[in-house]
């Protein structure tokens, strides 16, 4: 039997990167290469697969939920849940709103804290994996931005958010969304593109780029930053 | 892009390593100019390459003689650099060696720090692996698989997701 060393397994398992197929395979083999592929699997997961975004979810615990869930209208709740199978409602509602009352048996722990490993997310992909999970268009938007606030509290490890080719719609969750963002002092990468962003925004984001000791790259397109008013 | 490397050594200069079953090679020294940790064993009469037999370091050897006029690598860069999973037709037929040797190369690249040498062993068995499943990686590279059913389940219930990509 071969045993690589470790660093020459990740050296040969980071050829597979785009290849998640292949690397649930690696995962599979046995403990040795499951330690060494779990990081690379999970580092750009694609969130364009429904199946993804349902096994995020899962993995938020109780407060989190709480969180994404505050994301959304009665309406787009009531909605949201009408879209979901008997299982996923069971697991996502007893947390949620308390008339249910279902107790969920408690899920044996995950055997690794997957979401720590994600180092980059899309909201273009994520906003495909919503479509392909709930099948369903019309509040995809406000899903979309519950999920990146998650992303940026909970993924201690994001670097890169990408925001390009997807449009904040509602301004409430637009603002929550910056909000969260200047408060993340991890990533090193922001793509705003076409998301504009109103004078008090601008001013915010500005002030808080003075502090902001990471981020190596900004880009804002259609935007353009305010320093006169922070200077005055 | 390589100036400064090769300006210290001529063409006919050589240098001598020996493996660690006491093989002596005559090499071009602008190889060992190329990849710094063979300088370190030149021309030692009783230094040899811990690690590496001579059947091994006579194929390292052998590749490093036929890229020496390749363009230095650009360090850092390791995504752009695995992205590209293309393997040139003279390097595939080179490591269409038995496994052993694949992996014996590998290993020797990693030890003695030639990086383009190790990227190729790892593409190569990579692309092994590509579309496999995890019984058939097994079998291939003769791995034991040391899970409990349970835990096996486990893992492949979490990662589900990344299964049909």
């Amino acid at each position: 039997m071969i045993f690589f060393p470790t660093e020459c397994l990740l050296e040969i398992l980071a050829f597979l990167q785009k290849d998640q197929g292949s690397l649930f395979s690696c995962l599979l083999i046995n403990r040795h290469w499951c330690r060494i592929t779990v990081p690379i699997l999970w580092k750009e997961p694609c969130f364009k697969k429904g199946k993804l975004i349902r096994k995020f979810l899962q993995e938020l615990n109780a407060n989190e939920r709480k969180l994404f869930f505050s994301g959304l209208n009665a309406n787009e709740l009531k909605l949201f849940f009408s879209r979901l199978n008997a299982n996923e409602r069971k697991l996502l509602l007893s947390e949620f709103n308390a008339q249910f009352k279902i107790t969920i048996p408690s899920n044996t722990n995950p055997l690794f804290e997957y979401l720590t490993y994600i180092k980059k997310v899309s909201a273009f992909d994520l906003d495909d994996g919503v479509k392909d999970w709930l099948k369903y268009v019309r509040f995809n938007n406000s899903i979309v931005s519950s999920l990146i606030i998650i992303f940026l509290q909970k993924c201690k490890n994001l670097k890169e958010l990408d925001l390009s080719g997807f449009i904040l719609l509602d301004d409430k969750s637009k603002k929550k969304v910056l909000e969260v963002l200047f408060e993340n002092n991890a990533l090193t990468s922001v793509n705003l593109d076409f998301n504009t962003l109103d004078s008090e925004i601008r001013k915010k984001f500005t002030t808080s780029l003075h502090t902001t000791t990471s981020l190596s790259s900004l880009i804002l397109l259609t935007n353009r930053l305010d320093f006169k008013s922070v200077k005055s | 892009m390589d100036n400064g490397t090769s300006n210290s050594a001529s063409e006919n200069e050589t240098i001598t390593l020996k493996s660690c079953d006491g093989i002596e090679f005559h090499i071009d020294a602008r190889i060992a100019n190329r990849y710094t940790l063979l300088n370190n064993w030149n021309g030692g009469e009783s230094a040899c390459i811990p690690n590496v037999n001579g059947k091994v370091l006579e194929k390292v050897l052998e590749w490093c003689e036929h890229h020496i006029n390749d363009p230095q690598l650009n360090c850092g860069d390791d995504d752009s650099r695995r992205r590209n999973t293309i393997i040139e037709e003279w390097d595939e037929n080179f490591l269409s060696c038995d496994q052993d040797m694949l992996f014996e190369i590998i290993l020797a690249a990693n030890y003695l720090e030639i990086k383009p040498l190790l990227d190729l062993g790892c593409k190569t068995v990579a692309n092994m692996m590509k579309s496999k499943s995890p019984e058939e990686i097994r079998s291939a590279f003769n791995i034991d698989n040391d899970y409990t059913p349970e835990e096996e389940e486990q893992f492949r219930k979490e990662n589900e997701w990344a299964e049909d990509y």
